[in-house]
């Protein structure tokens, strides 16, 4: 097997950065949790938005399914994309009102990551 | 192997370390599962799921049924 | 008798020792066989490791040395089992599955792809006012669509190219694609000109390729393609 440094076997740096910042959306290096009070409130609010933008997107799936599978009406489209919209506005406000990154809220799902 | 012309080396200090990330992904999401149990980290908090598997299973055997 | 087994790989049992390496925290490596099969482990009284550098990079060593010369099934990061006595049971109720994975992947590597996209701006018709519910839904639902279609048609020609593919598709919006191909050894190269192909006649992706790995992808489920 070829040395550590040699796995990568074709792609650009600028393509490779491009990936590397993909992969991170679903995992990140495991971080020292910060003791720290402040950053422990930070800590609290990363991993409750973490959740909230996971059963977000968990939904958005379902809902996209359900208009391939024509079983949503159009009104509850309309409705559905408009609560999806303000959703995702709502987590963007908190994730900046944070000082959080899409980074900080991956979430190693493992097998679970099928389903998104 | 013949892939130089094809490769950035090793990565620039900070850069993001895609050989890490495709390492991680390989030993944590794939390999032989000996048992049910899967850990799923979030923020760093590991929570394990035993029987995570038959969870997951039916669910997508709900959505098949739509 | 306390403690746990740490699990690295499953072997193809073959004369050749194992290789001279320790395990985790300087743990001496064992086997234990059944059935043509060898657990590969090391014994502690507590073990758990976070997946951290050193740990994946101990645990991917020792997988690749066993790969030098027999069949090796990779295990997943962080296994343990209780005692030899679980693994005998392990082993022996799960020696068939084991042995079809075993001669699926023998003399064979997996080659790792991720394909880049940039996706057109959603277009959604114009009966749809903009800024509306419908908008952002149908939008996103004709983006998927799309990056699936291209997906698959990118797997499609890269799983010609091997014995066994697997795939994940749209794991991120830009991460059109994630495969895993596995291929014969001295086949790598064959394989990569096959994928330089495929970016080629893709104008709207790039391709990341790493490896050789281990087949990680490729054990455990069934043999076919997923």
């Amino acid at each position: 097997m070829s040395d550590r440094d040699e796995r990568l076997l074709r792609g650009t740096a600028e393509v490779l950065d491009g990936v590397g910042r993909e992969l991170e959306r679903v995992r990140t290096q495991p971080r020292r949790l910060d003791a720290d009070a402040e950053q422990v409130g930070r800590g609290l609010a990363q991993l409750v938005l973490t959740i909230v933008d996971l059963l977000r997107q968990l939904m958005e799936r379902q809902a996209l399914r359900r208009i391939e599978g024509g079983t949503l009406t159009d009104e509850e489209i309309e409705r559905l994309g408009l609560a999806f919209k303000a959703l995702a506005e709502r987590m963007e406000e908190l994730k900046q009102a944070f000082e959080l990154e899409d980074e900080d809220l991956n979430l190693h799902l493992g097998p679970l990551g099928d389903l998104m | 192997m013949s892939t130089a012309s094809h490769v950035s080396h090793r990565p620039a200090a900070g850069s993001r370390d895609v050989t890490l990330l495709e390492l991680l992904d390989r030993l944590v999401d794939n390999g032989v599962v000996l048992h049910g149990d899967i850990t799923l980290a979030v923020a760093d908090i590991d929570l394990i799921y035993v029987g995570l598997r038959a969870i997951i299973s039916s669910v997508s055997s709900l959505e098949e049924r739509r | 008798m306390t403690g746990v087994l740490y699990v690295y790989a499953l072997a193809e049992t073959s004369e050749a020792a194992l290789p001279a390496r320790r395990g985790h925290r300087g743990a001496p490596l064992r086997h234990l066989s059944r059935d043509g099969v060898t657990a590969v482990f090391s014994r502690h009284r507590r073990i758990e490791l976070p997946p951290e550098e050193r740990y994946l990079w101990r645990h991917e060593t020792i997988t690749e040395a066993l790969m030098a010369d027999r069949a090796v099934l990779p295990v997943r990061f962080g296994t343990t089992v209780a005692d030899e006595a679980a693994l005998v049971t392990m082993l022996t109720t799960r020696a068939e599955e084991f042995r079809e994975l075993l001669a699926l992947v023998r003399g064979r590597v997996e080659i790792g792809v991720r394909a880049l996209w940039t996706p057109d701006e959603p277009q959604t018709a114009d009966a749809e006012p903009a800024g509306s519910g419908r908008a952002y839904l149908l939008g996103a639902v004709s983006v998927r669509h799309a990056g699936a279609h291209l997906a698959e048609t990118l797997h499609a020609a890269l799983a010609e190219q091997a014995v066994g593919a697997r795939r994940r598709v749209l794991v991120t919006p830009r991460l059109l694609l994630s495969g895993a191909y596995l291929v014969e050894r001295d086949g790598v190269d064959r394989f990569l000109a096959a994928a330089d192909e495929v970016g080629r006649a893709h104008g709207d992706v790039e391709l990341v390729c790493t490896g050789p790995w281990p087949p990680h992808s490729f054990a455990a489920g069934t043999p076919e393609e997923r």
